[in-house]
């Protein structure tokens, strides 16, 4: 399975009712974006979202990915931000 | 991760209000991300240590499994884990980080 694929499984089952899209903007299976929206972040510190993002990712990171650039968003916020992001 | 090198870290954390963990140093960092979370602390006129991980192993197997974070960089502001790169930049952008700093002062 492809990296990007094996990391969007991951995440959509570490966070509960989750959407994620995970971009390889340089091709290269090493530095990875990875947008994460679920109500789950709601009223939590920024930091802990991230955690519990990259909680189940440590095996990707000690094999393949260098890097993972991490926004995460609840649904409100997505919704105000997503025109920001061109490929969407 | 062994009681020594826990305390290490834990006595570090104590001493240093503001200490970014990161690949390199400031003025010679070694990845993109530690070089801009070593700008965003230096535009703030506010003390910080920094620790080169990649001087030492132990500490930086130590901190992924403290911190509960997989890469560096890592910023602790009074011994609390504030993130990475990306966390950084956005508290930054949102002057959430000013705040923080501010408080250590």
């Amino acid at each position: 399975m492809v990296i990007t694929e094996e990391i969007k499984k991951t995440i959509e089952k570490a966070v509960p009712h989750s959407t994620v899209y995970v971009l390889d903007p340089m091709n290269d299976g090493q530095h990875l974006q990875a947008f994460v929206i679920s109500p789950s972040f709601e009223g939590m510190m920024l930091v802990k979202q991230h955690q519990m993002v990259l909680k189940p990712l440590k095996e990707a990171f000690a094999s393949s990915v260098h890097a993972l650039a991490l926004k995460t968003f609840t649904p409100k916020k997505w919704e105000e931000v997503r025109g920001e992001y061109k490929f969407f | 991760m062994d009681e020594q090198i826990r305390k290490r870290i834990e006595d570090d954390l104590k001493k240093n209000k503001v200490i970014l963990y990161m690949k390199g140093t400031p003025d010679a960092p070694l990845c993109g991300f530690s070089a801009q979370a070593a700008n965003i602390l230096k535009s703030y006129n506010v003390p910080f240590k920094t620790f080169n991980i990649l001087e030492d192993e132990a500490i930086r197997l130590g901190l992924k499994e403290y911190s509960d974070w997989p890469t560096f960089p890592q910023l602790y502001v009074n011994s609390e884990l504030v993130g990475g790169c990306d966390v950084m930049t956005e508290l930054h952008n949102s002057g959430e980080l000013g705040k923080m700093l501010e408080k250590t002062k």
